[in-house]
């Protein structure tokens, strides 16, 4: 505000395309961005460590995390960014799955079943998108619900396309010469190919512009519309991009597994994905991935010690949902921070000669991006009427 | 027009004196027409809160609106940019139909708002912010593969933006860790950056302190004269600086319009304004020859 | 013409025990914008309840029927008092946190009564059937009781919402929580007090259900999506949108499993979809500003 006399006033039309160059470099990274990569990093090797130096037993299990983490990605990507938590999301695994799987009973080969289920996907998501996307919110969690449902009540009941509750036996996997989806370390490898894929992209789009309108979409709607945007087709095409990003783990599913029923598309399953996100962390596409390895340990390593898993399950995700809205990305930050903050404090320390008390102050750049939920605290949800927090500013008093 | 002597445009070509009465719409000949309301009205369920509206706003002009609380000054703001479909009347942009338009088609045409409460993207960083507001207009806001950092014109334009009202050193501070009069600043600059020919500002000097208000004049002051800003403010004294024609609401209806100086002297203005005993401040802003 | 009578029957008491659910959903939902995802665990354990109070001794059903009604109207306590203050009313932690308590219950229902289907019958003359005046329809006695008691249970619910004192708290509450935080009423006291009737509604429901509906792990999906479904019919919120929404569900569930028992699910879903993009508000919904 000093400034304001010294400076000309800005008419946007004498911007020309060379202005100053944009220093986007020089912006801070989220702390969730810097680690993001080192983390990655270490969790792969340790992953393909344990994977080649055991039996087909544990490749399975990783298998499933993989897969479970692709779906779950998806719903970050919608939920994290756009504020759209989906439980729909193993309604389109199943499709993905069932769709391979019917296509063959069919009599397609592995390849055109895989291209026919990933076009049943889109297109699924493409008209479901229309009734889903017209609402937002608390609505938008239920909708979505009932359309996972749909999914599972067809995969049930229609008996005669999905052979009811026993569910598809696969037929037989795609291959590429001597690459075959039959054998056991192929699909590892190429479930782990996908997920890497697919990891990279979502986190590119997070970044891109349309990303960045999705974090509008859920810091503020009405603003978002009053700059311009039509925020009914941006939560389209990222209710699309989720949709899809699951289809295409359901289609590795199925080569996985081999058969596929009704089981996988119960609520429960979508909850699943849900729970892996937050305790992995809203907001931050690899959060969930760690978000999946716990829910599936739970799932196949806990269970065989307690037979009550489900329920240790959902008090621990009641508990992250409670203590650490930011899941396991928000403690490692946490964590972090604090770390920075003690070497902060020593390195003031030193100077000073004594063992000074640390005290740290106003060590973290950007402490307040991340924590997806604890930010949710502080706004009113995406419609309007609804305020969760006391408003800071008068409220709007004057119709 | 008697209040031009404070418009920044006083001396621009198209500006003339006006040929109208004191009550006539602000209608300068050989101007365009920005905005047209037609006898707009609004309802909530029983309560009518825009009765009948019609106005014509002149591009260019500096237009204010007041009026009490719940008079129906938001809603006929809301009316404007799209937020709300009237239950009767039209209005018109540069000519044009656009009362069944959404907000964001309108603003592809030119409107750009704030908003009474601020509204901004609390938890984004103000490049953040101010990125969006940029990409509102381009086609490369549903780019999906491309770090939207690495859009250099867009960054360039975020950065002068912020740059020109001193929010330069708080680029990569979030939205939410700003000043309220800082707020107050990046909320009309989100509204300038969609580059508006027609510029709503609801009461964009709301809880400021006195030398922050100064500070919002000035600001407003600056900005293009070719602009069309149409202004709700309670406090006379900001819109006195700012705007030269002034348009009164009261229970949704339109109750006089005209220069600023002569809505002061209209007996329901000052009945609205002196009236109340919470409108002490009102009372010295609106000149000094109270009974 | 027959077979559509019985269904429309069969329809309409479907509706009443959906409409028990979703009336305390969306009584909670309205008055304290918590979204109960645990509605239809509360449900399925009212009726586990009421069954281990009744077991074969069919003439203990109101037993059983109180039972699992206050069992449940104690757990809404203890969800309300225990883990609802630490979300401070932050919707979506809210929605999740129950979302959790979904996989407690049912887990800790299966861990009790197991996971074979269970089943209690009415007492009496309620456990028979009669053969109705026209054409010589035979339809059980315990569906006209249980359609009754669902609209008794409705009109007593609405007279407390328009002529009590408490309901007309309820009811400001659902229009502008703020206002009832002005006018300095207890809000902490009236949301606990609507929480447990909306459990204990739910407990009520469940324990009704059980004769028509059989109780077995699973089926406690089944009804929160019917009620789910009702309030996005009728309006998230609005008690008389939950009247509209379950009379709709209920017969075109009905409906449809009866004509189309492929695609029944699809069938349910219609009313939703078209509702969705006609009146994205829900029929009696009121629209929040967009």
């Amino acid at each position: 505000m000093d400034d304001l006399g010294t400076t000309t006033p800005t008419t946007l039309d004498t911007l020309s395309a060379e202005g100053t160059p944009a220093r986007w470099w020089v912006a801070p990274l989220t702390l969730g961005e810097r680690m993001a990569g080192p983390i990655l990093g270490a969790a792969c090797l340790v992953v393909i460590g344990i994977i080649l130096t055991s039996g087909s037993y544990l490749s399975t299990i990783f298998e499933d995390i993989l897969i479970f983490a692709i779906a779950a990605m998806g719903v970050d990507f919608l939920g994290g960014f756009g504020g759209l938590i989906t439980l729909g999301q193993a309604g389109f695994v199943g499709v993905g799955a069932y769709g391979v799987a019917i296509a063959e009973v069919h009599g397609y080969g592995p390849w055109a079943a895989t291209g026919i289920s990933l076009a049943a996907v889109l297109g699924l998501a493409v008209v479901t998108g229309v009734v889903a996307v017209r609402v937002s919110g608390i609505t938008f969690v239920i909708v979505t619900l009932a359309l996972g449902q749909i999914f599972w009540g067809l995969g049930y009941q229609w008996t005669s396309l999905t052979s009811g509750d026993n569910g598809i036996t696969l037929l037989s996997s795609p291959s590429i010469g001597p690459w075959s989806l039959s054998s056991t370390m192929t699909v590892w490898v190429t479930t782990f190919v996908v997920f890497l894929a697919i990891l990279a992209v979502l986190l590119l789009m997070v970044h891109s512009p349309f990303g960045l309108s999705l974090r509008g979409l859920k810091s503020n709607e009405r603003r978002l519309r009053a700059l311009g945007y039509r925020t009914g087709l941006q939560r389209y095409i990222g209710y699309v991009i989720a949709s899809f990003v699951a289809g295409i783990a359901g289609v590795l599913y199925i080569f996985s597994n081999h058969l596929i029923s009704p089981a996988t598309l119960t609520f429960s399953q979508d909850g699943f994905l849900v729970v892996m996100v937050i305790l992995g962390g809203l907001g931050t596409i690899w959060g969930p991935c760690l978000g999946a390895l716990v829910v599936v340990m739970f799932e196949q390593e806990i269970s065989t010690y307690l037979a009550r898993w489900e329920t240790l399950m959902g008090v621990v995700f009641i508990a992250a949902v409670i203590f650490t809205p930011g899941g396991i990305a928000g403690l490692l930050r946490r964590g972090r921070l604090a770390l920075t903050r003690l070497a902060t404090a020593r390195r003031r320390a030193k100077p000073a000669g004594g063992p000074a008390p640390a005290v740290a102050s106003a060590t973290a750049p950007n402490s307040s991006a991340g924590d997806a939920l604890d930010a949710a605290r502080t706004r009113g949800d995406g419609d309007a009427a609804r305020v969760t927090a006391a408003p800071r500013a008068p409220s709007e008093g004057d119709r | 027009m008697s209040g031009a002597g404070v418009r920044p445009d006083a001396a621009a070509p198209t500006s003339r004196p006006s040929a109208g009465g004191p009550a006539s719409p602000p209608t300068l000949e050989g101007r365009e027409v920005a905005l047209e309301l037609d006898a707009i009205t609004c309802r909530f369920e029983e309560l009518t809160a825009v009765d009948s509206v019609t106005l014509t706003i002149p591009a260019g002009s500096r237009f204010g609106i007041i009026g009490p609380n719940g008079a129906g000054k938001t809603t006929l703001f809301n009316v404007l940019s799209g937020e709300l479909r009237p239950a009767s009347g039209t209005v018109k942009l540069f000519g044009r139909d656009v009362t069944r338009m959404s907000a964001p088609e309108r603003v592809r045409l030119g409107m750009g708002r704030t908003f009474q409460v601020v509204r901004l993207f609390s938890d984004l960083t103000v490049r953040e912010n101010l990125t969006l507001a940029v990409m509102g207009l381009s086609r490369s806001k549903l780019q999906l593969l491309r770090p939207w950092r690495t859009y250099r014109v867009h960054q360039a334009l975020a950065e002068e933006l912020a740059s020109s009202f001193g929010l330069r050193d708080r680029l990569g501070r979030t939205a939410g860790e700003l000043s309220h009069g800082e707020l107050r600043e990046l909320e009309v600059l989100l509204a300038l950056a969609v580059e508006p020919k027609v510029l709503l500002l609801d009461e964009p000097a709301a809880g400021l302190s006195p030398a922050e208000r100064v500070d919002i004049q000035a600001l407003l002051r600056r900005l293009d004269p070719g602009l069309t800003i149409i202004m709700i403010e309670h406090d006379m004294q900001v819109l006195r600086g700012v705007v030269d024609w002034v348009a009164v609401l009261d229970h949704g209806e339109l109750v006089t319009q005209g220069p600023t100086a002569e809505v002061q002297r209209h007996e329901r203005v000052r009945e609205l304004y002196l009236g109340r005993a919470a409108a002490h401040d009102g009372a010295e802003h609106l000149g000094s020859t109270t009974s | 013409m027959t077979e559509l009578i019985v269904q429309t029957f069969n329809g309409l008491t479907l509706a009443g025990i959906i409409f028990l659910v979703s009336s305390g959903f969306t009584l909670i939902f309205g008055v304290m914008r918590v979204t109960n995802l645990a509605h239809g665990a509360v449900y399925l354990l009212g009726g586990y309840v009421a069954y281990s109070v009744v077991g074969d001794h069919t003439d203990y059903f109101f037993y059983g029927l109180a039972a699992g009604t206050a069992a449940m109207a104690g757990l809404g306590l203890l969800m309300e008092r225990l883990i609802l203050p630490w979300l401070h009313h932050v919707e979506m932690a809210e929605l999740l946190a129950t979302l959790g308590l979904i996989y407690v219950i049912d887990d800790v229902s299966l861990a009790v009564w197991g996971g074979n289907p269970l089943s209690i019958n009415l007492p009496g003359v309620l456990g028979e059937s009669s053969v109705l005046p026209f054409r010589h329809i035979v339809y059980p006695n315990g569906r006209f009781f249980i359609l009754g008691v669902a609209v008794l249970v409705g009109v007593l619910l609405f007279a407390m919402l328009r002529l009590t004192r408490i309901g007309a708290i309820i009811r400001a509450g659902v229009d502008d929580r703020d206002m009832v935080n002005a006018l300095g009423i207890n809000v902490r006291r009236v949301f606990t007090g609507v929480f447990v009737l909306g459990s204990a509604l739910a407990g009520f429901a469940g324990v009704l259900g059980v004769p028509v509906l059989g109780l077995y792990t699973g089926g406690d999906t089944t009804i929160l999506l019917f009620a789910l479904a009702v309030v996005v019919v009728g309006g998230l919120g609005s008690y008389e949108g939950a009247i509209v929404g379950s009379l709709v569900i209920g017969l075109v569930d009905t409906y449809g499993t009866a004509y189309f028992p492929a695609i029944s699910y699809v069938v349910l879903f219609i009313p939703l979809v078209v509702i969705l993009l006609v009146r994205p508000q829900g029929i009696l919904g009121r629209r929040v500003m967009a």
